[in-house]
């Protein structure tokens, strides 16, 4: 129907080796990535959110390991024929990553300062990267860092471009960070909880700006949040993680209006909302899972209100029942439903 | 009657500078002239940015500083003196009730203001002959009431509770203290009714902090906070270490608990649909300042001041339908509570700048009855109505 995906992810599993006992971190993630697509994950704390995109980028370290699974990334970087292919990202020597990372994969990190070095001018760090991947001279690199800054708002770029870090805001220096994600023009942008340390104003100042320089850049992009709100603003399609597994995954608006999973189904009906008068929260009972040696079922079983017997023998997998709809559940909500009553005032 | 009443409040930090003798070269106006008023069953909500203020005001209200300037009515009697200095506390009565006479200050010579201090302070049922050393000699008393009467729950349950001791232990002690138990073996009786109270189990009683989940801690932090049936509860953020799905869990206990208790809550917070949600008043704070303050129904469904208007603005909805409101978004950032813009401290950020906004702070003005704001657009309304 369409063009290839520039990513795809198949049955990714990454663990953790600890004295406890393992900590399978991501299970079973699996999904394409178009070009234009803003795949948005989203989910509560430990649920595995950054080790998925942390696996894809060749990040995992020690006890950490790629358990199973394949990252197929389309790319003309170790092609003979200058055809683009799929290489396995999850085969790839770590050494090979810093062809891919920062060159064909940007990331944005939730804390700016750790993609910084206090000890550098911010034009020093872009200029270093843009020449390392794009094999340009120091002046044209200075050139295109100027022009990047100023894309991303920072105002006065040819002044500011001799700024260490501590001298910039901590959005000023979140918009530098993105910059230098975006130089070297990479085919997916990961963007990992990047306001959320931010305050509210600035916080939707980089979502805006995000947006817009996707839009203009039109590379794909992967956003993370634990927020639904953010999510709701950016991602053309979400998957919903939760202990370890995707749970449901589809376009925004179906995951949206149309939640088939009884998480994604009781996640939207606990928040706060400030677009409608709500009269009371209904809360998920119980806690997050544990990740240490859990049993192979669904993990929202201790506090789900649809489990039925089935649930407490088999996992159940990601099964598609639409278009482009797909949801892990043995009892999966059926029809249209319609979470708030729309506002009074 | 007002349970807590906050007037002009102010609380600045002194900045020091200096290698071997530190001098004080200047403040952070964290808290700089705030008023509010909390109603018994009610719960009001401060909002804004992070360095705003909030956790200032937080903590001045429940004592755990002394602050700069300001009033404290509890229950409409003043207890802004209880934690003073005896030479401090002196003067703040001085010039609050006794403006036009004068009397030293280490409070000797009292004697011809007797009549008044019993009228300002001594309830008629007392000995009219008491004088103002016996208000303080009560002092002892009176600040174990307030520090019972007033608790706080902060924003990370775990730097508030005690690794090393067993849930019961912490929990008995302010039971013991304010002698709400005799014994220990009652006081841990109780600890476990207020478990089960909060929605753990009454056999959690033997665990330590760590064993628990941040939800978990966070129960044990609101059961410690209402232990000792206190009147007012500060809630600093107590949600937003919390995971969304156990976020809705602690917000309805903390409803039902208001039912029981019949506290006023002071609950801070940057979430907006939360504060929404659960508060009748709101106060948007900006720089130190309250900057608009109503009930909270008029000012989610229509902010007057543009920095409310851009906090809203700035917040997304989780509805890929609808899309934010761009226009009154605003670029930039706060500034340093050090460094201030003169005028309005907003009028860098605003988009209605008027010459007088770099000129001129803004007083507050009452727009209608329940509708305070701070801004030079507003200047036709009525100037310092009500509480301000
Ligand atoms: N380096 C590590 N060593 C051991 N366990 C780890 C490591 N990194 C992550 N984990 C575990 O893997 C699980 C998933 O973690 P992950 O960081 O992906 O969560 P997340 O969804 O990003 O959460 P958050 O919203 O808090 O960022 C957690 O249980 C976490 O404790
Ligand atoms: N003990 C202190 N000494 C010096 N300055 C302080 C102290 N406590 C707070 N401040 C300053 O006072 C201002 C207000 O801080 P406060 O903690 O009240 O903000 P807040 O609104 O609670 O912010 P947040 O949302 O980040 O919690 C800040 O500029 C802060 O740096
Ligand atoms: S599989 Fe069972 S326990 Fe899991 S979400 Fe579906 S109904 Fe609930
Ligand atoms: S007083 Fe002036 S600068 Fe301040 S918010 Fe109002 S219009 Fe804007
Ligand atoms: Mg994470
Ligand atoms: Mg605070």
């Amino acid at each position: 129907m369409q063009e290839r995906p520039i990513l795809s992810v198949k049955n990714l599993s990454t663990h953790f080796k600890m004295v406890e006992g393992v900590v399978k971190a991501v299970q079973d993630a699996t999904f394409d990535l178009y070009r234009d697509e803003v795949l948005g994950i989203v989910g509560e704390t430990g649920s595995g959110k950054s080790v998925t995109v942390k696996a894809i980028a060749g990040m995992i370290d020690n006890p950490g390991f790629i358990a199973g699974g394949e990252v197929l990334f389309l790319t003309d970087e170790f092609s003979k024929s200058g055809e683009k292919e799929y290489i396995d990202l999850a085969k790839l020597p770590k050494e090979s990553f810093s062809r891919i990372r920062g060159k064909h994969i940007g990331m944005i990190f939730q804390d700016p300062m750790t993609s910084l070095d206090p000890m550098y001018t911010i034009g020093n760090q872009m200029i270093e990267t843009i020449v390392h991947h794009k094999g340009v001279t120091v002046e044209e690199a200075r050139e295109r860092a100027v022009k990047l800054l100023e894309q991303v708002g920072i105002p006065k770029p040819s002044e500011r471009i001799n700024d260490y870090p501590f001298q910039l805001s901590g959005g000023q220096r979140q918009r530098v960070v993105i910059a230098i994600a975006l130089s070297c023009d990479p085919d997916i942008l990961i963007a990992d909880e990047p306001s959320t340390a931010l305050d509210v104003t600035v916080q939707a100042q980089i979502l805006e700006l995000m947006k817009d320089l996707q839009e203009q850049f039109n590379s794909s992009m992967m956003f993370i949040t634990h927020d639904m709100a953010v999510i709701a603003e950016i991602a053309t399609k979400i998957t919903v993680m939760y202990g370890s597994y995707q749970m449901e995954m589809g376009q925004s608006k179906d995951i949206f209006e149309h939640p088939m999973n009884p998480y994604t189904y009781a996640l939207l009906e606990c928040i706060p909302r400030l677009d409608v008068k709500q009269d009371r929260l209904l809360p998920i009972p119980g806690q997050p899972p544990v990740m240490l040696n859990p049993p192979d079922l669904c993990p929202f079983l201790p506090r789900c209100s649809r489990a039925s017997e089935k649930c407490y023998k088999d996992l159940p997998q990601l099964e598609q029942t639409g278009d482009s709809h797909f949801v892990r559940c043995w009892n999966p909500i059926a029809g249209k439903v319609k979470l708030v009553k729309e506002a009074q005032g | 009657m007002k349970l807590l009443e906050v007037k002009n409040l102010k609380k600045y930090f002194p900045i020091k500078q200096g290698f071997l003798v530190e001098r004080v070269v200047g403040f952070v106006k964290a808290v700089d002239d705030v008023s509010f008023s909390v109603d018994r069953g009610k719960t009001i909500g401060i909002v804004g940015e992070s360095g705003c203020g909030k956790t200032t005001i937080g903590k001045s209200i429940i004592r755990l500083h002394e602050v700069t300037d300001g009033e404290m009515l509890i229950d409409e009697e003043d207890t802004t003196f209880y934690f003073m200095k005896r030479k401090r506390a002196l003067q703040y009565l001085k010039s609050k009730y006794f403006k036009d006479q004068d009397f030293d200050g280490d409070g000797s010579g009292l004697e011809t203001y007797k009549k008044k201090i019993h009228d300002v302070f001594v309830k008629s049922d007392r000995n009219p002959s008491k004088t103002l050393n016996t208000l303080f000699e009560n002092l002892e008393e009176k600040k174990r009431l307030l520090r019972r009467k007033a608790q706080i729950v902060f924003q990370d349950p775990m730097s508030s509770l005690n690794p090393r001791m067993t849930v019961g232990q912490m929990l008995a002690e302010p039971l013991l203290f304010h002698k709400m138990a005799e014994k220990m073996d009652d006081a841990i009786a109780m600890v476990k009714d207020l478990l089960v109270k909060v929605g753990l189990k009454a056999y959690h009683v033997d665990r330590y902090p760590h064993q628990f989940s941040g939800g978990q801690r966070q129960r044990i932090a609101v059961a410690r906070a209402i232990s000792v049936n206190p009147d007012l509860i500060v809630l600093d953020e107590p949600t937003s270490a919390l995971d969304v799905s156990v976020q809705a869990q602690i917000v309805n206990l903390f409803e039902e608990l208001q039912k029981q208790l019949n506290a006023g809550y002071v609950f801070i917070s940057h979430n907006l649909a939360l504060v929404r949600f659960i508060c009748q008043e709101v106060s948007v704070m900006y720089l130190g300042r309250i900057v608009e303050q109503g009930d909270s129904e008029s000012i989610f469904a229509a902010p007057l001041h543009p920095y409310t208007k851009a906090l809203l603005a700035a917040a997304p909805v989780p509805d890929p339908n609808k899309k934010r409101n761009r226009k009154d978004l605003i670029g930039g950032q706060v500034p340093s509570p050090i460094n201030r813009p003169s005028g309005c401290f907003f009028n860098p950020r605003c988009k209605y700048r008027m010459d007088i906004c770099t000129r001129e702070y803004p007083p507050m003005f009452k727009v209608d009855q329940k509708h305070f704001v701070a801004c030079h657009l507003y200047s036709t309304s009525q100037e310092q109505g009500g509480e301000k």
